[in-house]
């Protein structure tokens, strides 16, 4: 009896080890630190957390994030690591809440500092690290704790689709934004939120460019809504519409918009597909 | 074992994380089905007859900005600037010269007055402490004993999370619906939510569209299906209520005076976010026990965040060094509108101002609880000749 008990709490123990099994930094890699507050959240608790901040993650597939709030050396951080159910939700999050990010990346290629957050993206992980004070100790002691996180979590790539791999969008590849659904729309691409309307399963790809005439912008779109059968016709509609010059092929919308319009589009439509296998 | 591992596991034990032990309890949140257009019972809102203090109260369509950018130095805000800036603001929008006059033309003394926060944000973006303690000192001075006032919220974790706690409110009463005990627990010693004998079954916003939560979400939402009912804090316990939002973009749209209240007096919010959620920041706020309490609206910009919002994400965070004051709420979110989106435009988060994102003050509008109309909105800046 006393060995089954043992047994079943061995098994639990495991369990809940399993489940936490994120890999998020312990006071060995931040000698004399304090790991103030550590949770996980699951399903629909993080609705508890952030109430509807949480609809974002929700859109982009979440499975759980662990928050733990560290005191080390006289600075305080907010350290949240999500695990998402797939990479491309990982790099979707990124990829929609970035912005200032210093160049090159302090720990590696595609992630993110700036002065009071650090942020990465590993296969299904998206890390948000927050300084509370935005000093340079606060941001060289984030730099330690995403290395840690990074070398833990590994340095796996979302997997762009082959339209943003040709080599003329080499510099820019980091500037890819994935959405997901409406909230992603409204936070990242609103401009584009109305075109979208009663779809409810879809992937958009977005990139804009700087050209010497101005900004221009390629989406894909990946339809996954197997309600309207012409959805993608349609969609290619609007955004042509819209200005855009669009081509749909199945399920895949690719659209381009430039600052000159007309000609320019259906140019650099025809440019960017040549050699994108779409 | 260090501290946080020890609270680590706790906090497993005590449920949160529990949840990864039943896949039934880990399930995401269940598609939103709603039949469309999207029904509500707003209708018997507004058969309620409106009375002197009803929205958009004593000032409709007079906003008062507030600038110093002095407020905050150095991510710390000056609660000496701040309670400066909430006179300056009082004065002007009440057009009186002393400060307990102008405090007067909306509470009295033995009123309970709740001051509606928005903590969501925790430390790093909720409503300013400074503003709060200003609002409380002020309120003294108008008469108001500090035994009469209650800081308030849906979620009792997340004003303790952003400081409103007894230590740094001595005498203040601190509420929240979805109640949370010391022990970490939204359950009470017969298994029921505590928020269950929170809530006024008597006022509810129904609307036809549901969503089946799972158990590490319900003790947010308190109850399932088309009944969203409202805080009895807000029913019962209060004469009056001065909102006291925080100047934040939700997308291309605003979180401000509205969407405070609407989200943040009702349960079973989440079903309302895909489909109604301009309709729950305006409807919400029609229903008498809003409609008539909520006497005064100040928006605390003095850090607020043009991206990121309703969440907290310190890149986007900006220090806009206001206050909007007004009795009007339409009347301060669409100023408060103009702020944040032009914001986001300046640093390049969207191309332009987009007409969805003034959906909830247009419905607010035509509902008769403020202005939404600009060329009817008396802005004030005091020191400017604009």
């Amino acid at each position: 009896m006393i060995l089954s008990v043992a047994g079943f709490i061995f098994f639990l123990f495991s369990e809940l080890l399993n489940t936490g099994d994120l890999p998020v930094p312990t006071r060995e890699d931040m000698p004399g630190s304090d790991i103030c507050r550590e949770e996980m959240f699951v399903g629909g608790a993080l609705w508890g957390l952030i109430n509807g901040g949480a609809d974002l993650y929700y859109e982009y597939g979440f499975d759980r994030m662990v928050l733990q709030e560290i005191e080390w050396q006289g600075e305080e951080f907010r350290l949240e690591l999500y695990r998402m159910e797939s990479p491309v939700g990982a790099f979707g999050v990124f990829s929609v809440s970035v912005q200032g990010c210093e160049e090159g990346g302090p720990v590696r290629t595609g992630d993110c500092l700036n002065r009071f957050q650090y942020q990465l993206y590993s296969g299904n992980y998206y890390l948000s690290l927050i300084n509370y004070s935005g000093s340079d100790k606060a941001r060289d002691l984030s730099v330690e704790i995403g290395s840690v996180i990074a070398s833990a979590a590994g340095d796996i790539r979302v997997e762009l689709p082959g339209l943003f791999r040709q080599d003329m969008f080499k510099k820019v590849i980091d500037e890819v934004k994935v959405v997901k659904g409406i909230l992603g729309l409204q936070n990242a691409l609103p401009h584009l939120a109305s075109l979208y309307e009663g779809l409810d399963d879809y992937i958009v790809w977005h990139l804009k460019l700087e050209e010497k005439e101005g900004q221009a912008e390629i989406l894909l779109t990946v339809i996954n809504d197997c309600r309207d059968i012409d959805a993608s016709g349609k969609l290619a509609l609007q955004l042509k519409d819209a200005g855009f010059a669009a081509r749909s092929n199945n399920d895949r919308i690719v659209a381009v918009r430039s600052a000159t319009g007309g000609k320019r589009d259906n140019d650099l439509l025809n440019l960017f597909l040549a050699g994108s296998g779409e | 074992m260090d501290k946080g591992r020890r609270n680590f596991f706790r906090l497993l034990a005590a449920g949160s994380m529990g949840a990864g032990l039943s896949p039934t309890m880990a399930a995401k949140p269940a598609n939103i089905t709603a039949s469309e257009p999207t029904a509500t019972n707003i209708a018997d809102a507004l058969k309620y007859p409106r009375n002197e203090n009803s929205m958009p109260g004593r000032y409709p369509g007079r906003v008062v900005k507030i600038v110093d950018e002095n407020s905050i130095v150095e991510n710390k805000i000056k609660e000496d600037a701040v309670y400066e800036m909430l006179e300056a603001g009082m004065t002007n929008l009440t057009e009186e010269t002393d400060i307990s006059l102008a405090w007067q033309h909306f509470v009295s003394p033995g009123e309970a007055i709740g001051l509606k926060v928005n903590p969501i944000g925790g430390k790093l973006l909720s409503t300013s402490h400074a503003l709060v303690k200003s609002v409380i000192s002020q309120l003294e001075l108008s008469g108001i004993s500090k035994e009469k006032i209650v800081i308030f919220d849906r979620r009792m974790q997340h004003l303790l999370d952003a400081g409103f706690t007894p230590d740094n409110y001595p005498g203040i009463a601190i509420l929240g619906t979805e109640h949370v005990d010391e022990n970490g627990s939204y359950y009470d010693g017969s298994g029921q939510l505590y928020s269950l004998s929170r809530i006024d079954r008597e006022w509810y916003y129904w609307a036809d569209c549901e969503m089946e939560y799972d158990n590490s979400m319900l003790p947010f939402m308190v109850n399932q299906g088309k009944y969203s009912y409202f805080s009895k804090i807000v029913t019962r316990q209060l004469d009056k209520i001065i909102n006291l939002p925080i100047m934040k973009n939700a997308g291309a749209s605003i979180t401000l005076c509205l969407k405070n209240l609407g989200y943040g007096v009702i349960t079973n919010t989440s079903r309302l976010h895909s489909t109604l959620w301009a309709e729950t920041s305006a409807q919400v706020c029609a229903f008498p026990p809003v409609r008539d309490k909520v006497v005064l609206n100040i928006a605390d910009g003095i850090k607020g965040c043009y991206d990121g919002g309703p969440g907290a994400n310190p890149q986007f965070f900006t220090n806009y060094g206001m206050l909007l004051l007004g009795t009007d709420p339409v009347a301060v979110d669409m100023a408060g509108y103009d702020i944040i989106i032009g914001k986001r435009i300046e640093m390049g988060r969207q191309d332009g101002f987009a007409d969805a994102g003034l959906r909830q003050m247009l419905l607010a509008g035509d509902l008769g609880l403020g202005i939404a109309d600009r060329k009817r909105i008396d802005l004030r800046i005091p020191g400017s000749s604009i």
